[in-house]
């Protein structure tokens, strides 16, 4: 805790009674091992958001659980008070502190489907949320208020169903419904919205500003997108390897950076990474890919409905749209991990279903695909060299066998990845370096067009501007074609010249990048661009970023 | 260059366990004795009048039975063609499983069904009624009973593996291989075969624990290995009418197949703990 004392406003008096939540000098370790959390100092107000924000393993999210007295058995405590709702943790027996705790805090993690029970239909699940107690008759009815208090307006069907037949924002919507069944007076909300859409995460972060107004909430945010918290929470305190290294109001922190490490994570921010594209060789309109009228529906639905797309050589062109659009499907059709009901696919001037296996063998080399998940996408078995040997030899590369070793360090070389780390399991790897093996798998055929899907999605905010700084470079380098598939409009405007619109398997929008996202003309667009966190409600906020762009080390 | 992302976790080491090493010991052991038992005892098959039904003494620790024969010496040779038939038996068996787990994995659609029908039709059907119907039929020589064998075992492979590959063939990693131009045979080569491997070698040992039970019982029923021939199953129902007042010519041969398969099934879950549940990944506790 360097640089809190720099913050007066979280230093006033000791806890007052309209701080929820006061942590002070929380120090966390594992079992007999290295400290965590070394001496953090946060307070949450009644009715106001704090933010909670960095990087992975910075040990916000161990903070995040302490306070909700939900710490893994091999970490504990090691120094430190937590006080919730006026009263020190510490002093409780431990049955009354997970009473106490049980009773004002509510908890809202990232991912909503491990929180709910697969087998139980939603009414049960939020049943047994409520409150110790509720006489049988009243259960039904506060379960049903609970539902609308989230917004939610189906409440017959929605509590009659299984999580697996809700869509992910219901399922966060039930979550906090049971975050809220006790009617807590602190809200912990990790990483809330981040396995969901854009526009669907902006309805439940709407969702958590109007219950903190109405109820007088303290919300607590943890993230690790500046973007979010600077739209969402009045004050923040920004943490780095088990330290708070900043804190204070977010507009002032954000606005007007102290710490270093805070320049870099706004700076790492996809949205104020300046344009990479133009350097690539825009002119060339030589015709590479064209999809013709391609159609693809699973049994009653229809993913795709009468596709038609363009790529030029050297274009980098950007794929937007929800989970659901059928952007994923179209980019499987195109690398041919999924065949279209009708329409075509033209490579290079060959149909792609009409080539003889010498032109086939071309099309598998030089179309490579990069996958969104760095994880379940690297067979945990190969090491490094292992995976990347398998293009190698497979895929009619035609290099000597002498040389391929040669050949794997060039490309780990091209992907910044040290040359000892040839002999690593991917378990070794982080995600982000995961995700670099998987691009020189893509590279080793010595492709001429790369379908990336969401190749950043699944990283940390920090590790997903190096990457795509990294892809941006391979472009240009290499003179690739890219066709890359994104929710995130902050990303596609880093990376492509032109952007395509896809909205439940139709385009509806096409066009420059800076002209779509400028001057959106479909509605649909309109609206994936206002749900971008960091874009409608910080404006001042979000020039005085964009000023410090330019001196900030990149 | 930079690189700051860092490593994600570490990898515990797993062992078989103490029973496991039991197991295997034990299994040794006993492979050990049945394949040197000419330099360790007499002939199984010689009579000595004098010594009929005789009780357990220094002489025949095992005791004699109704033609006076060494019980030990008998015992001793009675693994040879059991301990052979369900060895072979359970290679076959295994390797059969697997490979109609990795063609159903791989291909999936009609293959995928029919092999896990011929499974399910096979789980139906006892392999002891099986057993019967086929050995009475074509006779009861080495080949027939593997057959039998085989039919009765390959299912345990064939479902523990078809589970695990149908998981794996839906993984990322082996779509990325398609991209990177593997054909079928290179998945299987590439991913599918390393991955299963340690199942594999898990199923071979239960294979064989269960295979060596359905040999006793046919060696029980007369079905299996034929008389002088000494053969535990066979050997049981020797002493079966005399249990009562020589229990010994029956008990000691049950005791070796209740041991050796007890053996069998302890190495298989060492195994089984050392390899399946094993390869933990200590994840990062912090996000």
């Amino acid at each position: 805790m360097t640089t809190a004392t720099e913050a007066p406003s979280t230093r006033r008096q000791p806890t007052s009674v309209d701080t929820v939540l006061d942590i002070h000098d929380l120090r966390l370790a594992v079992d007999h091992g290295a400290p965590l959390v070394h001496g953090v100092d946060l307070r949450v107000p009644a009715g106001r958001a704090v933010g909670l924000v960095g990087e992975s393993g910075s040990g916000k999210t161990l903070t995040a659980l302490a306070a909700a007295g939900l710490l893994p058995p091999a970490i504990h405590v090691t120094g430190g008070t937590i006080a919730v709702a006026g009263r020190q943790v510490r002093d409780l027996t431990e049955r009354q502190g997970r009473a106490h705790l049980a009773a004002h805090v509510g908890v809202v993690f990232q991912n909503p489907t491990p929180s709910l029970n697969p087998r139980l239909r939603i009414v049960k699940q939020l049943v047994e949320a409520l409150p110790a107690g509720t006489p049988r008759g009243e259960r039904r009815d506060r379960v049903a208020e609970l539902l609308r208090l989230v917004g939610i307006d189906d409440i017959h069907k929605t509590l009659a169903a299984f999580p697996h037949e809700l869509s992910g924002g219901l399922n966060q919507r039930v979550v906090i419904a049971m975050a809220l069944a006790r009617s807590p007076r602190l809200l912990i909300a990790d990483e809330p919205t981040t396995a969901l859409d854009v526009s669907v995460q902006k309805q439940v972060l709407d969702l958590v500003d109007d219950l903190r107004a109405r109820l007088g909430l303290a919300v607590l945010l943890v993230s690790h997108d500046i973007g979010i918290i600077s739209d969402r929470t009045d004050d923040v305190y920004v943490m780095a390897d088990g330290e708070i290294v900043e804190s204070g109001a977010t507009a002032e922190v954000l606005g007007a950076p102290r710490h270093e490490y805070t320049r870099q994570l706004l700076a790492a921010m996809p949205d104020r990474l300046a344009p990479a594209r133009a350097a690539a060789n825009a002119d060339d309109t030589t015709e590479l890919l064209r999809v013709h009228e391609v159609r693809r529906s699973f049994k009653q639905h229809v993913a795709l409905k009468s596709v038609d797309l363009t790529l030029h050589k050297g274009q980098a062109l950007g794929l937007v749209g929800e989970s659901g659009s059928g952007k994923t499907t179209l980019a499987r059709i195109i690398v041919g991990l999924e065949h279209a009901d009708t329409g075509t696919v033209t490579f290079d001037g060959l149909p792609v279903h009409r080539q003889t296996r010498e032109q086939r063998r071309r099309w598998r080399r030089e179309v490579q695909y990069i996958f969104q998940d760095p994880y379940s996408s690297l067979d945990p078995r190969l090491t490094v060299a292992q995976t990347l040997r398998e293009p190698l030899e497979l895929n009619h590369v035609g290099i000597a066998r002498g040389r391929i070793s040669g050949r794997i360090d060039a490309l780990l070389d091209e992907v910044e990845l040290p040359r000892d780390f040839r002999d690593r399991l991917p378990s070794q790897l982080s995600g982000g370096q995961r995700q670099r093996v998987g691009i020189a798998r893509a590279l080793a055929s010595e492709p001429s067009l790369i379908v990336a899907d969401e190749p950043v999605s699944a990283l940390d905010l920090s590790v997903q501007a190096r990457i795509l700084r990294l892809l941006a470079r391979l472009r240009v380098e290499r003179g690739l074609t890219y066709l890359f598939i994104s929710h995130d409009l902050g990303v596609v405007r880093h990376l492509c010249d032109d952007v395509v619109v896809l909205r439940a398997g139709e385009i509806v929008e096409r066009g420059r990048t800076d002209e779509v996202l400028h001057n959106p003309a479909h509605p649909y667009t309109r609206s994936l661009l206002d749900a971008v966190p960091g874009r409608a409600t910080a404006p001042r906020s979000l020039k005085s970023l964009k000023s410090l762009k330019a001196g900030t080390p990149q | 260059m930079t690189v700051i992302d860092k490593p994600a976790g570490t990898r515990t080491r797993r062992t078989i366990g103490v029973a496991g090493w039991i197991g295997a010991g034990v299994l040794a052991a006993v492979v050990l004795v049945t394949l040197f038992a000419p330099l360790l005892v007499g002939d199984p098959l010689e009579q000595d009048f004098t010594v009929i039904l005789r009780a357990p003494s220094h002489a025949h620790p095992f005791g004699t039975d109704d033609l006076g024969r060494d019980v030990l010496t008998r015992t001793v040779f009675g693994g040879r063609t059991g301990l052979a038939l369900t060895a072979v038996a359970a290679a076959v068996a295994s390797v059969l499983g697997l490979s109609l787990a990795l063609l159903g994995a791989l291909y999936g659609g009609w293959i995928d069904g029919l092999t896990a029908r011929l499974a399910d039709i096979q789980l139906a059907v006892p392999s002891i009624v099986l057993a019967i119907v086929v050995l009475s039929f074509i006779g009861n020589s080495f080949v027939p009973i593997v057959v039998v064998l085989v039919l009765g075992s390959w299912v345990l492979t064939f479902r523990v593996i078809r589970g695990h590959a149908r998981a794996v063939v839906q993984q990322q990693y082996i779509e990325a291989a398609r991209v990177a131009g593997a054909g079928r045979g290179a998945i299987a080569w590439r991913h599918l075969i390393p991955s299963v491997l340690p199942l594999f070698f898990v199923a071979v040992t239960l294979s064989a624990a269960s295979a060596l039970l359905l040999e006793s019982s046919l060696g029980f029923l007369g079905l299996g290995v034929q008389p002088p021939e000494p053969d535990w199953g066979q050997m049981v129902a020797a002493g079966r009418d005399t249990l009562s007042t020589s229990p010994w010519i029956a008990v000691f041969p049950g005791l070796v197949v209740v041991v050796t398969a007890v053996a069998l099934q302890l190495l298989g879950d060492g195994l089984a703990e050392r390899f399946v549940g094993g390869q933990t990944v200590q994840r990062g506790i912090a996000r």
